[in-house]
């Protein structure tokens, strides 16, 4: 019924994306293309050179702010005027760090600032479409996108099973009731269906938006966007987690903010590295207990660990390994981790034969030796596990940020229209476009959905 | 080898019928309508009335095309209700109750009075091709009839099996044959066919009623047309009367349901969700404890009484104790008894958006026989399928509505693309773009396309010349108007201003209305119907609204212009999953925009559909074409 027109790309939209393979190289490059591209970036790019102006091919080194106007990196910046250019529009080329989360967060103020992101492949259709490329490579580029939506199928199937798709539904399943409860007031007038009196129809939107505006910043992009990389700390008693965790949250001079731990056995903080939120939690230590309260400490320790998206097991390099390491070791298989070996200070007591293929790191968290070797290999870890499908996972998460707050803004637009008591036909315009938004997040978009709905629920025909 | 020759052959006078002839007739080709029965033109075989909620909207856009239906309504209407007025003017609708006599009476009179337009009673048995083109058709006294172009409007009547109770028997309509030899005929041109069902509630005699204990419905009491010609002051003559079942009535279904066809497996067709029976609410809606009952008179000079919400297939003497245990009811006699009946359709699917099918050039399908239920849904294509007869034979492109032209353009494009699995019903919240969608501007979205093509006559244009004109004028004065302040309107109502108000600066005001105005003399008009007064004002009020959708539009506008080539070989695209084949195979969507709405189709295959498109625009040379 309305599901057919947001599956088209529309082409008078301005786009933008991550254009280089995360993690690749040190430099990322994110590539915006439209109408609005140049106005865009006047907006967000301070140049270097003052009262320097866009120019047709012409770099220029400046700093990318956000909207509220922090910077968000140094970057070099290049207008290509259409049709001289990659997509036949204007194209701007913003080359900053090669860095996930700061490439990500400029295609967000690019977002904010106007333009939408790019779906895969879009940005070859328009230069397809502009003529400025030829059979054989757009060919080329078919294959790629047939490989894109393979994985994007993965990735949905991920989703599904995992946080989107089971978060979002249930806000979902109320949107369509709410819509299908003013739909059947509508159609079927003539039958005695009950509608509900607008004040509660507000209330039920409400409930809805707030409860997606909770999700916006818990999952994906978001997240890490405002969370940063969550790496678990974890180790039996003594190894000296603490110390290390210390370390690390007072090497940096610029923490960014001080969480205590919600229980008094998890500890959290925030640390800046090269412009990535890291934040570490403090495990209480691993191991087989009687004691009651230790068990509840060990039971969240496990599960900060599996919300972690990197583990750093710390083993004492000066003992061998007990049980309670292996242990440890164990439960670190199902998400990736380093081996931090500490204690390097002292003589090695630890047969780094028994260890697993891991990529382990010493330190001496007392004196602080080798703590440049873990920064590096935190470094390491984000480039290594960036492939192509943590590059659309990335642009993913982007895409579903975006429909997300679509989503709620339309809500938020309907509830305001429905408490001015605008008629229904009308609030259903901006109801439908939320619909179309969480549609969009749970890649599910079933037709007549309203129609089931409204003779599900009501007893419709005279 | 032919008996006879005409430009147009439509097979069935029912509401697709009429309509299909009449467009084709009025065309300016020779056009002949086949019946059984030439006394039951245009007979309304269920419920005694025209439009509603949608469908209202329906009978006003095929007058503005140029139809009929809405005439007739008008002309044999007794009662009638403009629906849904408390809320804004895009989902108001008209619906009348009908003289069903006066209804096949006033329709056959508009049809004999068409010209080129030959009425034939005869049973036709076979369809008759060469190759894949229509050829013509065969009579069962075995005389051929040559036709450049076929509409089949058969209704019901192809393998239709009346149920009521444990019995059943085969037949078109209550008391008429079925067409078996018609449906045989087609059965073999191998279309996707299926199986649907449908039900009327009984009758019963008006003199064995108690109308005391219900409460009446009346007419409006201002009348609203269904079409935009039609000038004379309407009249309510009759009243319907509203009641409910309650749980004694419900127990007695309940313990009778085995004797149900629809539940022993005896009925094998889809019904309507929306039109269930009485058994199939109370069983699905266990915890409602009433339904509601209309009774409906047939005509006004008739006793039949048609009993809406009691649509049913149970048993007669079930029937009986049913409304024999309702209030006021107790010694209701019933003149006949409610049915079920099953007949064939074929998907839709195989369909072009004209209503053409895809396998045979210059055959149309138009109502029931695509999966549709209702008069209104039935006339609405027949209509479509007419003209686009004529057009074929005159050898001009299809008119193909588009879903914010008209409800017609999405039901014909929801079927098309689709196809249906239940019969097809419209509704308002089918239209994505429902705030353009309205009865006051049918005409506006319309009525040049029918001039256009030669089926909307001087006399129906003047009239829309003129009423175009007359709203115009009030848009305008609307605009350049400023309001004297001291006049009574806003001093009785205490409304102060700073300067001078606009007219527009005014209406935005939620709390003032143009009709308010107009009555206390602030504002003078021409005589306007109250929907166009009101649509104005909307448009004044919920302009945000207005553009809203209007970018909406925009954007279908501009998927809908991108054409997909017909023979488009999807399965030699790299890319594509042959899921997705397959369905866009099946379809053969015309535009990028059809192909979306296809389900199942995922915005990737829609993305390679149109790296495709462009690539053939950029390389037109064919053997560059994937």
């Amino acid at each position: 019924m309305r599901e057919g027109l947001h599956k088209i790309v529309s082409s008078d939209e301005t786009i933008a994306a991550i254009s280089t393979p995360l993690g690749r190289s040190g430099i990322g490059v994110v590539r915006m293309s439209g109408r609005e591209a140049a106005a865009i970036t006047s907006r967000l790019f301070k140049s270097n050179s003052p009262n320097s102006v866009l120019e047709h091919r012409k770099a220029q080194v400046g700093a990318w702010m956000s909207v509220t106007g922090e910077e968000i990196d140094e970057v070099v910046v290049t207008l290509f005027r259409g049709p001289e250019s990659y997509t036949g529009e204007d194209v701007v080329e913003i080359s900053g760090h090669g860095n996930p989360f700061i490439l990500s967060r400029i295609v967000e103020s690019i977002r904010i600032g106007g333009a939408r992101i790019a779906a895969p492949g879009e940005f070859t259709l328009r230069s397809v479409a502009h003529g400025k490329m030829d059979l054989i490579q757009a060919e080329a580029v078919l294959e790629f996108i047939e490989a894109q939506t393979e994985q994007q199928a993965r990735t949905a199937l991920r989703q599904m099973e995992g946080a989107v798709s089971k978060r979002i539904r249930p806000h979902k399943d109320k949107l369509v009731d709410v819509i299908a409860r003013l739909e059947a007031g509508i159609d079927f007038a003539e039958d005695d269906v009950d509608v509900p009196d607008n004040a509660a129809v507000v209330k039920a939107i409400t409930l809805i938006s707030a409860g997606l505006e909770s999700l916006k910043d818990t999952f994906g992009y978001g997240r890490i966007l405002a969370g940063g990389l969550r790496l678990a700390i974890l180790g039996k008693p003594n190894v000296g987690k603490s110390s290390l965790f210390n370390r690390l949250v007072s090497a940096d001079r610029a923490i960014v903010t001080e969480v205590p731990g919600t229980t008094r056995d998890v500890l959290t903080e925030t640390v800046n590295m090269d412009g990535v939120p890291l934040r570490f939690a403090d495990t209480a230590g691993v191991r087989e207990t009687e004691d009651r309260i230790e068990s509840i400490g060990v039971t969240r320790s496990l599960e900060t660990l599996s919300d972690a998206d990197l583990a750093l097991v710390v083993l004492d390099g000066s003992l061998a390994l007990d049980d309670n390491d292996r242990q440890v070791l164990a439960k670190a298989e199902s998400v990736p981790h380093l081996l931090v070996i500490n204690k390097s200070d002292l003589p090695r007591g630890i047969d780094l034969s028994s260890l697993n293929g891991s990529p382990r790191v010493h330190v001496s968290a007392r004196t602080g030796q080798g703590l440049e070797d873990l920064h590096e290999a935190i470094r390491a870890f984000l480039r290594n596990q960036k492939t192509e499908l943590a590059d659309e996972l990335v642009l993913t998460n982007a895409r579903q940020h975006e429909a997300l707050a679509k989503g709620i803004t339309s809500m938020n637009a309907a509830s305001d229209a429905l408490g001015r008591n605008v008629p229904h036909e009308m609030a259903l315009l901006d109801l439908y476009q939320a619909l179309a938004a969480l549609d969009e997040l749970t890649g599910e978009v079933v037709t007549d959905d309203i129609l089931d709905r409204i003779f599900a629920t009501f007893c419709i025909g005279k | 080898m032919y008996d006879e020759k005409y430009d147009v052959v439509v097979v069935g006078a029912g509401h697709a019928g009429c309509e299909a002839a009449h467009a084709a007739a009025r065309m300016g080709l020779s056009t002949a309508l086949y019946t059984m029965n030439v006394d039951l033109i245009a007979q309304m075989s269920c419920n005694p009335a025209v439009g509603g909620i949608a469908k209202g909207h329906l009978v006003r856009e095929i007058d503005a095309l140029g139809g009929i239906m809405g005439l007739a309504a008008d002309e044999a209407g007794i009662q009638f209700r403009l629906l849904n007025t408390s809320r804004g003017p895009a989902v108001w609708s008209p619906r009348a109750q009908e003289d069903k006599a006066g209804y096949r009476y006033v329709m056959r009179r508009l049809i004999e009075q068409t010209p080129n337009l030959f009425i034939k009673q005869a049973e036709v048995v076979e369809i008759l091709f060469e190759k894949n083109r229509i050829a013509g058709i065969e009579l069962l006294d075995g005389r051929r009839v040559a036709a450049s172009a076929v509409v089949l409007t058969t209704g019901t009547f192809l393998n239709g099996l009346i149920h009521i109770g444990e019995k059943r028997f085969t037949a078109g309509r209550n008391g008429e044959p079925a067409s078996i030899a018609l449906g045989n005929s087609i059965r073999n041109l191998g279309f996707d066919w299926g199986r649907l069902k449908t039900g009327t509630p009984p009758r019963l005699d008006r003199r064995t009623i108690d109308f005391s204990v219900f409460e009446p419905q009346p007419g409006d009491s201002e009348p609203t047309p269904f079409s935009l010609r039609t000038t004379r002051r309407l009249e309510n003559r009759i009243c319907c009367y509203i009641t409910h079942t309650d749980e004694k009535i419900h127990s007695i279904i309940r313990s009778n349901m085995h004797r149900s066809p629809l539940y022993s497996g005896q009925i094998q067709g889809i019904g309507p969700r929306y039109c269930p029976s009485l058994e199939d609410k109370v069983v699905k809606f266990r915890d409602k404890d009433r339904h509601q009952i209309v009774l409906e008179p047939e005509g006004i000079d008739t006793h039949e009484i048609y009993v809406n919400g009691m649509s049913t297939s149970l048993p007669i003497d079930v029937q009986r104790e049913i409304l024999n245990g309702m209030k006021g009811l107790e010694s209701a006699q019933m003149i006949r008894p409610g049915y079920a009946i099953e007949y064939d359709f074929v998907q839709p699917t195989e369909l072009n958006p004209w209503l053409e099918t895809k396998k045979v050039e210059g055959f149309f399908f138009a109502g029931q026989i695509n999966g549709t239920t209702g008069y209104e849904e039935a006339a609405a294509q027949g209509l479509i399928a007419g003209i686009n007869a004529a057009l074929k034979v005159k050898g001009a492109a299809p008119l193909v509505l588009d879903r914010a032209d008209a409800y017609i353009g999405i039901m014909i494009d929801d079927l098309v693309t689709k196809g249906t699995n239940e019969p097809y019903r419209m509704f308002t919240s089918r239209a994505e773009f429902r705030l353009n969608l309205r009865i006051d501007n049918a005409d506006a979205r319309l009525t040049p396309a029918g001039r256009r093509i030669g089926l909307v006559t001087d006399e129906h244009w003047n009239q829309y010349l003129e009423r175009t004109a007359r709203i115009e004028r009030l848009r305008d004065l609307v605009a350049q108007t400023k309001v004297d302040t001291s006049h009574s309107f806003f001093v009785s109502r205490s409304l102060q201003f700073r300067d001078r108000p606009s007219l527009v600066g005014l209406l935005r005001r939620p709390e003032i209305h143009m009709q308010d105005l107009i009555a206390e003399g602030v504002l003078a008009t021409e005589p306007l119907r109250r929907e166009d007064i009101v649509s104005l004002e909307t448009s004044i009020k919920y302009e945000g609204y207005l553009k809203q959708q209007e970018r909406e539009v925009e954007k279908l506008r501009k998927a809908e212009s991108r054409r997909i080539p017909e023979g488009l070989d999807y399965a030699s695209m790299p890319g594509l999953s042959h899921e997705i084949v397959e369905k866009l195979s099946r379809v053969r969507p015309h535009s990028i925009a059809q192909a979306s709405r296809i389900p199942g189709i995922t915005p990737a295959s829609i993305s390679i559909l149109l790296f495709h498109l462009e690539m053939r625009r950029n390389r037109p040379d064919p053997e560059h074409v994937v």
